[in-house]
């Protein structure tokens, strides 16, 4: 009963910008589902591009803004579409390899507190952005927490893909002091996976890692914190999550990465844990492997517990 | 030997004699000082060079000497001045020597230069008939202390070891729970 | 038949009785004591290994210039601890040192801008000075040659 008394304000606050009858209708149907707050999320990543290409041919002119860019020398003035460009595109204006290598922005709006943000993330007002990468000292745990994050994201991506589309995850927040990530998969009638499952997995996990997906996140507003338990939804290739922090830009920043082992931590849950290391963190294959051997031992003894 | 009553100097001295070979003149102990002079001159007047590892070995005592002299005995000094004339055939150098390097020490104990060795790199020589000649080079870092260039050995190196980053910190913890077993 | 099988199986003789002869004729004993070394050489000559046929040239060349003995493994290589890089342990990173050396070169250029035949002389401490840094100190200057760089710090570094 609650669900039907929330979802008009949900489905207005989402679909405000564009009057089409195609989407009213699957949301009026949608109202009958139990877990249309799913399928909300689902349809809202999987056509948010569709999305913004409607918005901008209904309004034909879109909101510019200017946002400038931290260098070594003068800042530099971008010119951006507002709510649309990220801080990709601007860190382009400088140069690919400065894209590429952003994992965060530090954004200093010229109104209010600086803050920070995932750069796949559209800009909303006048600010100065810095880029953040590996080797920024000044932000090193913020760094590591997304990145520990977006390790359980692409672990969860992956295991969707390889195994089943219907499963549902929850990622816990891990801290990376404790050694590995984990996410809590449920819909595997509490099957542990076998350790060749799990080599399969890891084998298919490298293409996917490859594959340079990017993370495209979209923050959710406060006005609909109450509705939304997370505040950003991330989506990995075909897949969306819900996110309670930043995430990096995209998997090609991901260097060593693997799924370690897997056991029942409920009923119906099963727990999935890994390690991974930043691209630009490279190491030999011996401390790779006392990295892995710890996590293994640490994971295994947390599962007991 | 005037020189027998300065303190020893700070560094190694080689143990085997490089015949160290020059054009233009034949193998000997005249060649193997001209060659010597060269890079003591040199070192002295860019203040870090980059040489063959063996010449920087033999070469780094001459230096290291030289300077020493400056700084006990001072320019005034009857046989510093002899050793500054021949070490030194460019007059400005002495005057550099005198003036800019040997106050940096007047304080300090030797050893007043350093020595670092990089990697053995393999380097083309020439090309004849087509055929590229390389040749591998061990290269030695000859510097005078104290001097306006960035340091050889940063300090980065050492912050980046204690840097939480995440290698950093599952790594020691692997190597510290390795340990405990 | 028996014996054939035994043959066969065994590879043995077959069973049957044989006459050993044993030499009757004085063997000639070896000296035991000679007059000079080379004499004892030439009686032992036969006794020394020596060489039967010609060491073929493909056997020596393989014996001098092998793999094993052309390329010998390197046993002492480290990771620098800030970029990674694999080197050799008694040696500095070279990774690191490009760095170093080319604000090294840059600073060296400025450094050696004085004609020393026209009475030129480096009389200074030199202070090199990046592009958008401000001299704070006087002190520091002071008396001191100041090299004014084109770069930034952070560009060269």
């Amino acid at each position: 009963m609650q669900t039907t008394l929330r979802l008009p304000v949900v489905y207005r606050k989402i679909f405000e910008f564009q009057g089409d009858q195609c989407y009213r209708q699957q949301f009026e149907d949608s109202q009958q589902n139990p877990q249309w707050f799913q399928i909300i999320l689902r349809i809202l990543l999987n056509f948010s591009i569709i999305f913004v290409k409607k918005y901008m041919e209904m309004k034909e002119k879109v909101d510019k803004v200017v946002v400038n860019v931290h260098t070594d020398d003068e800042p530099l003035p971008v010119l951006l579409n507002r709510n649309i460009s990220t801080s990709y595109h601007a860190f382009n204006h400088l140069s690919k390899h400065v894209a590429d290598n952003a994992v965060l922005v530090d954004v200093q709006p010229n109104i209010g507190g600086s803050y920070t943000s995932c750069v796949n993330q559209p800009l909303q007002d006048q600010a100065t952005i810095r880029k953040i990468d590996f080797d920024s000292s000044e932000f090193v745990n913020l760094l590591n927490d997304a990145y520990w994050r977006s390790c359980a994201l692409v672990t969860a991506a992956i295991l969707k893909e390889s195994l089943d589309v219907n499963l549902e995850f929850t990622i816990p927040n891990i801290d990376v002091s404790s050694g590995f990530f984990h996410v809590d998969v449920e819909g595997l009638n509490g099957n542990a996976l076998s350790r060749d499952e799990l080599n399969t997995i890891n084998r298919y996990a490298k293409s996917f890692i490859k594959n340079a997906k990017d993370f495209e996140v979209v923050s959710i507003p406060s006005d609909l914190s109450d509705e939304v338990p997370s505040n950003y939804i991330v989506r990995i290739g075909d897949h969306v999550f819900p996110s309670s922090g930043l995430v990096i830009r995209s998997t090609s920043q991901i260097g060593r990465y693997s799924i370690l082992h897997s056991k029942s931590s409920g009923i119906e849950t099963v727990s999935v844990g890994g390690v991974s290391l930043p691209f630009s963190q490279p190491t030999s294959s011996y401390s790779w492997g006392l990295i892995v051997k710890n996590a293994l031992t640490k994971y295994q003894k947390s599962s007991s517990s | 030997m005037s020189s027998a009553t300065l303190p020893r100097i700070g560094v190694t001295i080689g143990h085997v004699a490089q015949k160290l070979k020059t054009g233009g003149i034949e193998p000997s102990r005249r060649a193997r000082l001209e060659v010597l002079r060269r890079i003591v001159t040199r070192c002295v007047r860019e203040e870090r060079v980059e040489l063959k590892w063996n010449r920087a070995v033999e070469a780094r005592p001459y230096l290291e000497r030289l300077i020493q002299l400056g700084v006990e005995r001072g320019p005034l000094d009857e046989y510093t001045a002899e050793m500054m004339e021949w070490w030194l055939p460019e007059r400005d150098l002495i005057v550099k020597m005198h003036e800019v390097i040997v106050p940096r020490f007047a304080e300090i104990q030797s050893p007043y230069t350093s020595l670092y060795r990089l990697p053995p790199k393999r380097l083309q020589q020439f090309i004849q008939n087509k055929r590229e000649f390389w040749k591998r080079y061990d290269i030695g870092i000859l510097e005078i202390d104290k001097n306006p260039f960035p340091p050889v050995l940063s300090e980065n190196s050492a912050k980046n070891e204690e840097s939480p980053n995440l290698l950093n910190l599952l790594l020691t913890d692997a190597l510290k729970n390795n340990l405990e077993k | 038949m028996l014996e054939k099988l035994l043959w066969i199986l065994g590879r043995r003789p077959p069973l049957d009785f044989a006459l050993a002869t044993v030499p009757q004729a004085a063997v000639a004993r070896p000296r035991i004591t000679y007059e000079s070394v080379k004499e004892m050489i030439e009686d032992f000559s036969v006794v020394l290994g020596v060489p039967k046929y010609r060491t073929s040239k493909p056997k020596k060349v393989t014996r001098k210039f092998s793999f094993s003995r052309l390329l010998q493994p390197i046993d002492n290589l480290v990771t620098c601890p800030s970029c990674s890089n694999i080197h050799p342990s008694d040696s500095i990173c070279d990774k690191c040192y490009e760095k170093v050396r080319s604000v090294t070169n840059e600073i060296k250029k400025k450094m050696m801008e004085y004609n020393p035949y026209v009475g030129d002389k480096q009389d200074k401490e030199i202070f090199v000075k990046f592009k958008g840094e401000e001299i704070e100190k006087d002190e520091v200057v002071n008396g001191k040659r100041v090299i004014e760089l084109e770069k930034r710090a952070t560009e060269l570094v």
